[in-house]
C-alpha cells in the first residue's frame, strides 16, 4: 500500500499537537459504511470529504489523513470536495464511472464553469525527495512548513504529503485569514514555506520588519515576477528559495531555482516529468503520449528564457480592444507607493468588460493616486483601470489566487 | 429620484474632471445632455460612469438586458422607482 508512514511526523493544527508515530495510528475499527463520509451511488464506492460542511474547529488535515488511510484498507477513491458540490446526478441516463480503486479526487479550481473532477494516483501525489531536497538548509527533521494551501487542492495535498511521509512538521491553520497565518508562522517558528506569491506578498505585508527565518520559499501556482524573487531573495538571504510550474492535469512540470523569473529556453528541448513542452499560439501546450493538455498559460520569449504572462482568462475584451489584466497588474505594482495590487474586469453592458483595480499603498493616498494617475496617461484608454479603490488587503480566491473577473 | 439625478450628475461630472473638460461644459450637464454627443466621453467613459453607478447605487439597470439611453435625462429614467434593487429592495 503505498500510503505508509515511516518516519514519525508532527501536525500541528489550530494549535492542537499531533505526533503520529505511524500510519496505525489512521486506522480506524469502525466499519466504512458508518462514516459519514461514505458514499454508495449506482455502484460506486467512494469517500466524499465534504470542505463545505466543515468548520474551523474541526481538525481537518487529520481527518484527511484518516479518510486516506481508509480509502486505502478498502481500496476506494478519497473525493477532497472542495467546494461541497454535487458529485453526481444519481438520475442522469449519462453514464457516470470513477475509478474502482484508491486514489484521490480533485476539483480543479478551473475559472470557468464548474469545476472538474479529476483523479490522481497516491504514488504521482507522493513527490520523489530529490525534487524537494532543501540545498543550505537545515536537516529534515527540523524542517516545520506551513500549509498555505487549501487542503483540499494539488499543491496542499503535496506540502501535506511531502511532511507526513518526510517524518517533518506541518503547521495548519484551515479555514485561515492571511493575519491567522503570519501569526501562525511566528507563533510556531516555521521554517518552510510553500504558497501562492500572491499569498506570500500578503504575508509580508502582515510581518512587516519582524519576518520569521524562513530557511525555504517555494513559489507556486501563479506567474511568479522578478520582483517577488529578488525581494525575497534581499528580506531572506539565508534561503532557498524556488518557484514551481505544475496543472492539476499534469503535475508538477518544473522547478526553477536559479534566482530568475521564467525558464531557461532549453527546458523546451526534453521532456519534463514525462510531458513535452511545446508554445502553440503563445501558450504552453503539454503532451505525453496521445494526451494533449492546452495550459492556457501564455509566454513570451526574451532572449534565453520564457517568462509566463499570464493566463488567457485573464485577457479580456474591452470594447473591442484584448487587455491582458496581469501585465497591467504588474505595471501597477511596480510603481512607486504601491505595494500590491489586483487588475480586474468588470462586467458592462456598453464595453463588454471595463478595467479596475484594487491597490493596496505603501505612501499617502494623495502622492500615490498622482503617481497611479501619470502612469495611467501612458496606457491605451481601453487598458487603463477606470476605478481604482484603496484597500488594506487584496482578496484571494480559496486557492490564494487573485480573484480577476468580476460580475 | 432628485438624489438619483445629483448622483448621475456628481459621477458624470468627476468622469469629465479627469478627462480635463473645462468648466464651462461641465457647468452645462443637465437632463438634456447626450453623453456622446454633447461632451467629450466616449463608450468606455460611459462604461465607467455605468460601472461606478452600479457600485455606489448597488443597482445595475441592465441585468435583465441592454437599454438604449442618449442623454443624462434618459438615464435617470432607468433608475426611477419602481424599478428594483439587485438585493430585491426598491430605491424609494
Amino acid at each position: 500500500m503505498p500510503f505508509v508512514i515511516h518516519q514519525a511526523f508532527t501536525l500541528i493544527e489550530n494549535g492542537h499537537v499531533f505526533d503520529v508515530a505511524n500510519t496505525a495510528s489512521f486506522v480506524s475499527t469502525k466499519k466504512l459504511t458508518t462514516h459519514s463520509e461514505y458514499c454508495a451511488v449506482n455502484h460506486m464506492k467512494y469517500l466524499n470529504f465534504d470542505y463545505s460542511k466543515l468548520t474551523s474547529d474541526d481538525s481537518i488535515v487529520m481527518r484527511l489523513l484518516q479518510l486516506m488511510s481508509l480509502a486505502q484498507f478498502n481500496n476506494i477513491p478519497l473525493i477532497l470536495n472542495r467546494t461541497g458540490q454535487r458529485l453526481f446526478c444519481p438520475n442522469t441516463t449519462e453514464p457516470q464511472t470513477i475509478p474502482q480503486h484508491f486514489c484521490i479526487g480533485f476539483l480543479t479550481s478551473g475559472t470557468t464553469g464548474q469545476p472538474k473532477l479529476i483523479f490522481k494516483q497516491f504514488e504521482s501525489l507522493a513527490q520523489k525527495k530529490s525534487t524537494h531536497t532543501h540545498h543550505r538548509t537545515k536537516r529534515r527533521y527540523d524542517s516545520k512548513w506551513l500549509l498555505c494551501y487549501h487542503p483540499f487542492s494539488f499543491a496542499g495535498i503535496q506540502v501535506i504529503l511531502h511532511t507526513v511521509l518526510g517524518g517533518e512538521t506541518l503547521v495548519s491553520q484551515p479555514m485561515y485569514n492571511v493575519t491567522d497565518l503570519a501569526l501562525a508562522a511566528d507563533r510556531h517558528a516555521v521554517n518552510g514555506i510553500s504558497a501562492t506569491p500572491s499569498l506570500f506578498k500578503s504575508l509580508l505585508l502582515v510581518w512587516g520588519k519582524s519576518t520569521p527565518d524562513l530557511s525555504v520559499i517555494t513559489f507556486g501556482g501563479e506567474v511568479c515576477g522578478q520582483d517577488l524573487l529578488s525581494l525575497t531573495a534581499q528580506l531572506f538571504p539565508n534561503a532557498s528559495i524556488r518557484h514551481i510550474y505544475a496543472t492539476t492535469e499534469t503535475g508538477v512540470i518544473m522547478t526553477v531555482d536559479d534566482g530568475l523569473a521564467g525558464f531557461a529556453k532549453n527546458t523546451l528541448d526534453d521532456a519534463q516529468n514525462g510531458w513535452g513542452l511545446t508554445i502553440e499560439n503563445e501558450q504552453l501546450v503539454l503532451t505525453k503520449d496521445t494526451c494533449v493538455v492546452k495550459t492556457g498559460d501564455m509566454l513570451i520569449e526574451n532572449q534565453a528564457r520564457y517568462y509566463f504572462v499570464g493566463r488567457i482568462d485573464n485577457v479580456v475584451n474591452v470594447g473591442g480592444e484584448k487587455v491582458n489584466l496581469e501585465a497591467i497588474e504588474r505595471q501597477l505594482t511596480s510603481l512607486q507607493g504601491v505595494s500590491d495590487a489586483c487588475v480586474y474586469a468588470k462586467a458592462n453592458p456598453i464595453t463588454g468588460n471595463l478595467i479596475c483595480a484594487d491597490v493596496v499603498l505603501c505612501d499617502p493616498l494623495e502622492h500615490a493616486m498622482l503617481v497611479i494617475n501619470e502612469w495611467k496617461r501612458s496606457l491605451i484608454p481601453a487598458q487603463r483601470p477606470r476605478i481604482v479603490k484603496p484597500v488594506d488587503f487584496i482578496q484571494l480566491s480559496d486557492t490564494g489566487k487573485k480573484i480577476r473577473t468580476r460580475a | 429620484m432628485t438624489q438619483i439625478r445629483s448622483i448621475i450628475i456628481e459621477e458624470t461630472i468627476n468622469i469629465l474632471k479627469d478627462k480635463g473638460v473645462d468648466q464651462q461644459t461641465i457647468a452645462s450637464i443637465g437632463d438634456e445632455t447626450a453623453f456622446l454627443r454633447d461632451t467629450d466621453m466616449d463608450s468606455l467613459d460611459l462604461a465607467t460612469l455605468i460601472v461606478c453607478l452600479e457600485m455606489r447605487l448597488e443597482y445595475d439597470p441592465f441585468c435583465q438586458g441592454f437599454k438604449t439611453f442618449n442623454t443624462l435625462g434618459e438615464l435617470v429614467d432607468l433608475y426611477a422607482p419602481g424599478h428594483v434593487k439587485t438585493n430585491n429592495q426598491p430605491i424609494a
